[in-house]
């Protein structure tokens, strides 16, 4: 039951932020600045939940994206997948509770993701400069706003998972 | 004994072995360095010449505007749906999957039946290929409603021989094809909308013989002056001018081939594009013709048979050079379809009377009799001669077309009537040696040389030793008599007619024609300079013979191109030819205006195609004349009237 | 022997990772589609609730507005709809007109449509694609590839219908391309949309423009929709087209096509449905001779 609640709680807190992401999004197309902080989605799961439970995350998180977006199906499934599985790999080397090395992981995986994006989303735009100029604002931008937020982000999981009684530092984590 | 001691002592029965071994690793490292340093260029040049292959596309032709700057020819684009070459090559994994769906179900009816059904790999491999291209022909169909095919022969000609061009599945899309494929094809279709470029001629069939036809052809690699002359090349079809300014000016009009030159794959599809040159359009060529005028003559001309020439008489540039029946030149673009080349060739059209019909010119030549005559001093401007009904000449009598002939006239009034016995009378009296020097002297029985192929060679201006060498016997004087009336064997172009016309409007012998536009002495240009001698009159003969073309036009023989702002002289002719056993007649006219100082000469012949055709040079050429004075000088007119 | 350090728990996640593409590669399509359907169905009323509660957003803030604000605004909302019910009268005069001169010449008449307003929902302008869910699917009969338009033009095309939403493609999307004409000219070019600068204007391109057009930044030029393509009505302006360059064979020229700012901020759309479209066998049964 403990189990079900942390997945739930952590996979509405992804979902929410895809939600309000996208809703950001569309309120500030006038500038085309586009908002792409998906990287941080996997980890929370990745650096505190079990493996299992971080997976069946990462793949409904991306099956919620898949939904959103009119990318060839499976490609965001797949992207959550991945740096899931890149970040489990990384969570022996950081410290969970500093939030330093969150944020760090966070920035590195959705600069990652976002260029694995860029070259396979907009594989016939690669030879125009223009492309890549509005790519590099987007992902300064999106960094920026990881800065900002991931550890709010981070914090509000937390403290979800603790008024529902969990404490997510005491526990011991398998790995 | 550790192991391997044994060969750390000298064996002395290996001794002769190291050398040897020492020599043939020399040898090998010589070769291996020989081949890698000396012959690496040959190495080099042998890979690219297997794994290379150029492209060869031709440069659009320039375009060709007449005087005013209104376009005659220029390029349409023509739309194609292609499948790109690179495309093709991505193509490659739908054809294997396509041959592997093909062999499991072959290999599943053989469990299915029991039979042996035998596996053709070739005909299979292009059978799945046919099929893939078809789904995508199929789209298209499905999009404008067609109902097209690809066949598998097709598609090997395109593998074997031109792997490295686009796959056209559908050529010559019109507007609303393209429309509709632009718009409904995916932007990442395999299928793509190719262009390129085919003539385009605005005015039709309008001065078709000037302008001429281009066809297909493939170009040649090593003219087109482009890197990697030894490589495999591949070349879309440039155009090639056939016929008129597109031929002659074939050099410059057409453009500069641009190339590519790829690394193909082990298969020859395209893999990387190693060096790239843009095609260039040719160069723009503006010629003489007026378009407007030139339309006018032809609508004047009508469903008669002839051509209509006028020039500048200044500076030689033809202004109208029409020939009737003509042809629609955009019929002849892209290309030649069989019924329209057995239609024009059944009427006759391929032949520009202009340039290179031949004809009598009939009493067009009184012109130059009177010049012979008066430059031998056989008549003055007012020697009277009586001109009767009918010319004795030995037993022969030779009529005057008035039934009561002119009676006593001077030479003028003669031109004006056109009076055939004058002319007997006065071109005996001549010689024949001197009219036919008259003749040679203004060029008749030279080629013109004009910018555009195939004029006529084949002049006849008929002398003594000519009608010897020519096995017609012994020249009698009835022969100089039809001469002088440009009957008998005197044969000329219409062009030949006005270019003598033009010289007569300055007074000189020869006129250069040109089909290029010259820049007007008004703007500074030089006079142009025809090489011509003086006619070797005086003012006095030549104002005589000038008098008799505006008498003519007045009241005589020409008056159809009167014009009442206009003092237009000319000259008719009405000559009878046999042709395929029938009786014909030539309607001429050539004339010039306005007389006071001479601008525009034009000569007109209308061939009769029916012995009962009622063609006369006064009713039936001079009135196209007039439209093209009309035409000429009614906005000039205009233009003085209206200057401050 | 492995070397010390290395164990296989340290490869789970990227066993995990080949054994979970192994099996997506393996799924059935149906299986993959009905997934995606059911993934993008299950949010779509997250969307809609989300619009309806910005337009019930905007009532409330009409709300706070003062008496006298709205008596203006309804006379001026009078005022405009008095000019378009002339500007209606008009154009059914030009109809009817036309409809003599088609009848007379026995042309066929050109395709009529009929319009679905509906809401944006959603704009989604990334660089890999720009489109727009708009708030009405399936449930108004709204079919794949029908044209969208608003008051400034062109808005793109309908790609894919749900059950109460549709997906746009939006006319400044690089993976846009429609056929279109110079207004004053007839002849096809083609209009595709661009990638644009991150706080820039939407653009597109127009190539095959003919040759003889002439744009400049002191009078430039409207790019219109042509009727030829099958999609939009002939006359929709896509954009301005400000200069023109010819290419190297001077068969035809390209440029930018500036679109219309108002496209990132749109909040409503008419999608525009051809009338032969909906027409059951039934009814095709009744028109045909």
């Amino acid at each position: 039951m403990m189990l079900k609640r942390r997945i739930l709680i952590v996979l509405v807190c992804n979902l929410g932020f895809i939600f309000l992401v996208q809703l950001f999004n569309h309120a500030m197309t006038g500038t085309s600045l586009v908002l792409f902080p998906y990287g941080i989605l996997v980890v929370f799961a990745a650096m505190n939940l079990r493996f299992s439970q971080g997976l069946l995350i990462a793949i409904i998180t991306g099956l919620w994206m898949e939904g959103s977006y009119p990318s060839p199906f499976g490609w965001f499934l797949f992207l959550m997948v991945l740096i899931f599985a890149l970040a489990s790999r990384l969570r022996l080397r950081l410290h969970r509770e500093n939030r330093a090395h969150s944020l760090f992981l966070g920035l590195g995986l959705n600069t990652f993701i976002y260029l694995l994006c860029c070259l396979v989303l907009g594989q016939w735009l690669v030879t125009s400069p223009l492309y890549w100029l509005r790519v590099a604002v987007d992902l300064l931008y999106s960094s920026l706003v990881i800065v900002f937020i991931s550890t709010w982000f981070l914090e509000f999981q937390v403290s979800l998972l603790h008024l529902v009684g969990i404490n997510i530092y005491q526990e011991e984590i398998d790995t | 004994m550790k192991p391997f001691d044994i060969h750390q002592k000298g064996n002395p029965r290996l001794a002769l072995f190291y050398p040897i071994a020492g020599c043939m690793l020399l040898v090998l490292i010589i070769v291996l360095g020989w081949r890698q340093l000396a012959e690496f260029n040959q190495y080099k040049d042998r890979e690219e010449l297997q794994a290379q292959r150029r492209i060869i596309q031709p440069g659009p032709r320039g375009d060709i505007f007449d005087r005013n700057g209104k376009l005659l020819v220029g390029n349409r684009p023509r739309f194609s749906a292609v499948i790109f070459p690179d495309e093709l090559s991505k193509l490659r994994r739908e054809f294997r999957r396509e041959y592997i769906r093909r062999v499991r179900a072959i290999r599943k009816a053989r469990e299915e039946t029991g039979e042996h059904i035998p596996i053709d790999v070739n005909q299979l491999i292009w059978e799945s290929r046919s099929a893939i291209v078809q789904n995508y022909l199929d789209e298209i169909n499905s999009i404008m409603g067609w109902d097209r095919t690809l066949t598998v022969s097709q598609l090997q000609r395109h593998f074997s021989q031109e792997l490295l061009l686009p796959l056209t599945l559908v050529q010559d899309l019109d507007h609303d094809a393209y429309a509709k494929l632009i718009e409904q094809l995916p932007v990442n279709s395999p299928v793509q909308i190719y262009t390129d470029s085919a003539r385009y001629y605005p005015y039709g069939s309008s001065a078709a013989h000037v302008l001429g036809y281009v066809t297909s052809t493939y170009l040649d690699a090593e003219e087109e002056k482009l890197p990697g002359d030894e490589l495999t090349t591949f070349s879309f079809k440039g155009k090639e001018g056939k016929t008129g300014l597109e031929r002659y000016f074939n050099e410059s009009l057409k453009g500069q081939s641009g190339g590519e030159i790829y690394r193909v794959d082990p298969s020859g599809f395209q893999h990387e594009l190693l060096e790239s040159r843009e095609p260039q359009k040719g160069n723009n060529l503006v010629i003489s013709l007026d378009i407007d005028l030139q339309q006018m003559a032809e609508v004047a001309m009508g469903q008669k048979i002839g051509a209509a020439v006028a020039i500048k008489i200044d500076t030689g540039e033809v202004l109208v050079l029409a020939s009737k029946p003509d042809y629609d030149l955009n019929r002849l673009s892209p290309f030649i379809p069989t019924s329209t080349y057995q239609e024009i060739t059944e009427n006759g059209a391929w032949l520009n009377r202009a340039t290179q019909g031949l004809y009598p010119p009939g009493s067009t030549f009184k012109l130059i009799t009177s010049i012979a005559s008066l430059r031998q001093g056989i008549i003055e401007p007012d020697t009277v001669i009586h001109s009767p009904k009918y010319f004795r000449v030995g037993r022969r009598l030779f009529p005057c077309h008035s039934p009561y002939g002119f009676g006593d006239i001077t030479l003028t009034k003669a031109i004006a009537v056109s009076s055939n016995t004058f002319y007997y009378n006065t071109g005996i009296q001549t010689g024949i040696d001197n009219i036919a020097e008259e003749a040679k002297r203004f060029g008749l029985d030279q080629q013109i040389e004009l910018e555009i192929p195939f004029m006529a060679r084949r002049m006849i201006v008929p002398t003594k030793e000519w009608k010897k060498q020519d096995g017609r016997g012994g020249w009698v004087p009835g022969d100089t008599a039809n001469v002088s009336i440009g009957q008998g064997f005197l044969l000329t172009t219409p062009l030949h007619m006005a270019c003598f016309t033009a010289s007569l409007g300055r007074g000189e012998t020869h006129t250069k024609p040109t089909l290029v536009r010259v820049l007007d002495s008004e703007s500074g240009a030089p006079a142009t300079d025809h090489g011509a001698d003086l006619i070797g009159l005086s003012n006095e003969d030549l104002q005589a013979v000038y008098q008799g073309m505006i008498d003519a036009v007045n009241g005589g023989t020409a008056k159809y191109t009167q014009l009442p702002y206009l003092q237009v002289g000319g000259k008719t002719g009405t000559a009878q030819v046999k042709k395929d056993g029938k009786d014909l007649t030539l309607a001429w006219f050539v004339g010039m205006a306005p007389m006071e100082n001479p601008e525009v000469a034009v000569a007109i012949c209308i061939e009769g195609t029916d012995s009962g055709d009622n063609y006369h040079g006064g009713s039936t050429a001079a009135p196209i004349a007039r439209v093209i004075f009309d035409g000429y000088f009614r906005d000039r007119i205009t233009q003085i009237a209206n200057r401050p | 022997m492995s070397r010390p350090g290395l164990n296989f728990s340290q490869f789970k996640p990227f066993l995990y990772l080949g054994c979970f593409l192994a099996g997506w590669l393996f799924l059935p399509p149906v299986f993959k589609n009905t997934l995606r359907d059911t993934s993008y169905e299950f949010q779509a009323p997250l969307w809609v609730g989300s619009s309806h509660l910005r337009d019930v957003q905007t009532t409330l803030d009409l709300r706070t507005r003062s008496k006298n604000e709205l008596i203006e605004s309804v006379r001026d909302l009078s005022r405009e709809n008095a000019f378009y019910r002339q500007e209606r009268a008009k154009l059914n005069e030009y109809q009817d007109y036309i409809g003599r001169l088609e009848g007379l010449l026995n042309l066929p008449s050109l395709p009529e449509y009929r319009y679905e307003v509906a809401r944006v929902i959603r704009r989604d302008l990334t660089a890999w694609w720009e489109r727009l869910i708009i708030r009405k699917g399936r449930d108004f009969n709204i079919p794949v590839g029908a044209a969208v338009v608003f008051s400034g033009g062109v808005v793109g095309r309908v790609t894919k219908v749900h059950a109460y939403t549709s997906d746009v493609e939006l006319v400044s999307s690089p993976l846009f391309r429609m056929a279109a004409r110079f207004e004053n000219d007839q002849r096809p070019a083609t209009y595709q949309g661009r990638i644009h600068n991150s706080f820039g204007q939407p653009f597109g391109k127009v190539s095959d423009a003919p040759p003889d057009i002439q744009a400049s930044s002191t009078s430039p030029i409207t790019l219109v929709s042509t009727a030829l393509g099958g999609t939009f009505p002939s006359g929709i302006p896509i954009g301005t087209v400000y200069r023109l360059k010819p290419g190297s064979d001077g068969l035809f020229q390209t440029g930018p096509v500036v679109l219309d700012k108002r496209l990132l901020t749109i909040q409503e759309v008419a999608i525009l449905i051809p009338l032969d479209s909906e027409l059951t066998p039934e009814d095709e049964e009744a028109v045909s001779p």
